[in-house]
């Protein structure tokens, strides 16, 4: 900060070109947080039409006074969602135990052990990256487009094989894992919500002429 | 222009919070694989008496037989409740002065604060005498 206060007057004294520059860049980070807010809202869009799922199994229970109570509301979207993430997930899972342990078993056998071939397989399979940098105002800034220092490496032998099998299984369900637990939090997060909403006492129900009623919004 | 600066402002946000943003979704993905181990463990025993999660509608079946009966109940209890409201709007086919007073006459009146406390006994008696599904 103290860096940045030093070159302040600098700022004023630059030219043309300099101020082009700093434009173009604030143009583009500005660009970025825009792409990344669309991201933000498309995701709180889809969270929010997630979460909606539990309405259709509580609108009846706390229509008929199954359930008369927050914490009773909240108990049982927790006990039911936790089920339904263990019969959703569980083949996911145990496709990923069992790949490692096929995994360990062909490096212990085969192998002898030796864990560190297909962490180098692993490795050279993704594209090494360098940002080229600048140092401006005291800060190493990106300077230029990424520069490609080393391209990915293909095994086309049994090793390579195994370990890009591993590396797939591993990816598809850590994808299926994340989005799981976006759901999750969706329905745990709407039934905080909605708990306290369709018991409280609302003048708001009173004011609009509905009077007291249980239900969601 | 406002809507723009909010997308702004949540993409700021996102890259401020993205560090904790990550490290939920890693305990919720830690807490899903727990919940996996639970439930898995608990599988087993029941898979020796033939049971499975899958298969354990008990729970869903009792649930969708309460509200079944809970529903009945309701749409039980306001005909009745509808019905008692209709037999003291309905005029008697005799003319009331015809008929001499009576000492309790007044609990047939017709009047609305009396027909309300009446429909209030009947839903009482209902929740008395009809079974509550409630439990």
């Amino acid at each position: 900060m103290s860096k940045l206060l030093t070159f302040l007057p600098l700022l004023i004294e630059l030219n043309q070109k300099e101020k082009r520059a700093i434009g173009i860049i604030a143009a583009i980070v500005l660009c970025v947080f825009l792409l990344l807010g669309l991201l933000v809202r498309l995701l709180l869009a889809v969270k929010d039409r997630k979460g909606r799922k539990i309405d259709e199994y509580m609108y009846d229970l706390v229509q008929y006074n199954l359930i008369t109570t927050p914490v009773q509301f909240r108990s049982y979207v927790f006990r039911r969602e936790s089920k339904n993430l263990y019969l959703f997930n569980r083949w996911y899972i145990r496709i990923l135990i069992l790949t490692g342990i096929g995994l360990s078993l062909y490096v212990w056998l085969v192998l002898k052990g030796d864990f560190s071939v297909i962490l180098q397989i692993a490795k050279e399979f993704f594209p090494v990256i360098t940002w080229p940098t600048t140092e401006m105002f005291g800060i190493q800034l990106i300077s230029d487009w990424p520069q490609l220092a080393q391209r990915p490496i293909i095994h086309p032998d049994l090793n390579g094989f195994i370990t890009y099998v591993a590396m797939l299984v591993t990816l598809i369900v850590s994808i299926k894992l994340i989005c799981s637990a976006f759901v999750y939090y969706a329905k745990i997060d709407r039934s905080n919500k909605m708990s306290s909403k369709a018991f409280g006492k609302n003048l708001d129900n009173l004011a609009n002429g509905g009077g007291q009623h249980h239900g969601f919004d | 222009m406002g809507a723009l600066l909010k997308t702004v402002g949540y993409g700021f946000l996102l890259v401020v919070l993205s560090p904790l943003i990550v490290l939920a979704l890693a305990l919720l993905v830690i807490y899903i694989i727990l919940d996996y181990l639970i439930l898995e463990l608990v599988s087993i025993p029941m898979f020796f008496k033939g049971k499975s999660f899958k298969h354990d509608d008990a729970l869903t079946l009792k649930l969708k037989e309460k509200i079944a009966n809970a529903k009945a109940y309701q749409e039980m209890k306001e005909a009745q409740v509808n019905a008692y409201q209709q037999s003291l709007v309905t005029p008697s086919p005799i003319p009331t002065s015809t008929i001499p007073p009576t000492p309790d006459s007044t609990t047939h009146s017709s009047s609305p604060e009396v027909s309300e406390v009446n429909a209030e006994d009947v839903t009482k008696d209902l929740d008395d005498h009809g079974g509550n599904n409630n439990e």
